[in-house]
């Protein structure tokens, strides 16, 4: 992994089309502002993970692999 | 009532009033925007959520407090004005939080608490919000049964 450091204001450049910028810094947060073109999707990873297991997700399941869960998930209800 | 196609239940008959909208759909399917919540007792705790725009589509949910009856809530104020909610909300606010389960083939299954649906029930509007920390991960492990040693 390239390791950069950067203070607010600065930026660093990937390819010839997209920036990013460091706005603004606290001890727990950055602040970034990202330009690219439309067609780079420019997602949090969270989201991202969140895509993958939704797609995961929507596979049809034999409604069968439910069972094993169902006593212990029901004695928390 | 309305009929709908459903990927396990055949053709259901629901009360429209019982739709649940996600104005803007869910990660890697923001056009798909109408669920209905299907209960079937034989599966419960389990919620489906069926789309009404691809019968195809249909998520298994559990609610959040199932899987950690402690689960803090925390959305950004977009995804609270996304439900028609202005300000964190309180104790009284009729909320409903699921979280999204996948399934592997050998039978392990994985809730989302990164990301819970929320849905707000008088307006029945509904956003799965994404935490911006990294309080609860993407694929907690659902816990299974016990195997039960045979005694000889």
């Amino acid at each position: 992994m390239l390791v950069i450091r950067r203070r607010a204001g600065e930026s660093i450049l990937i390819a010839d089309d997209i920036e990013i910028e460091v706005l603004e810094t606290t001890p727990t947060r950055v602040k970034l502002g990202i330009k690219a073109p439309k067609e780079v999707a420019v997602l949090r990873k969270e989201v991202w993970l969140t895509q993958e297991h939704n797609r995961a997700a929507a596979q049809e399941i034999p409604l069968s692999l439910l069972t094993p869960f169902l006593s212990r998930l029901r004695s928390k209800t | 009532m309305s009929q709908c196609k459903t990927r396990y239940f055949g053709t259901v008959t629901y009360d429209p009033q019982t739709v649940i909208t996600f104005p803007a759909g869910l990660p890697a399917f923001e056009n798909r925007c109408q669920f209905l919540p299907i209960e079937d007792a034989a599966r419960q705790p389990f919620l489906f959520l069926q789309s009404l725009e691809d019968p195809a589509l249909c998520f298994l949910t559990l609610p959040v407090g199932v899987l950690d009856p402690n689960y803090q809530l925390k959305m950004s104020n977009e995804d609270l004005a996304a439900i028609g909610l202005r300000q964190p909300p309180g104790a009284a606010a009729d909320l409903l939080c699921l979280a999204v389960v996948s399934f592997n083939p050998d039978g392990n299954a994985a809730a989302n608490l990164l990301a819970p649906i929320v849905v707000n029930g008088a307006t029945r509007s509904a956003v799965q919000s994404v935490r911006d920390d990294f309080a609860y991960g993407c694929s907690h492990p659902l816990p299974p049964v016990p195997q039960v040693t045979p005694c000889s």
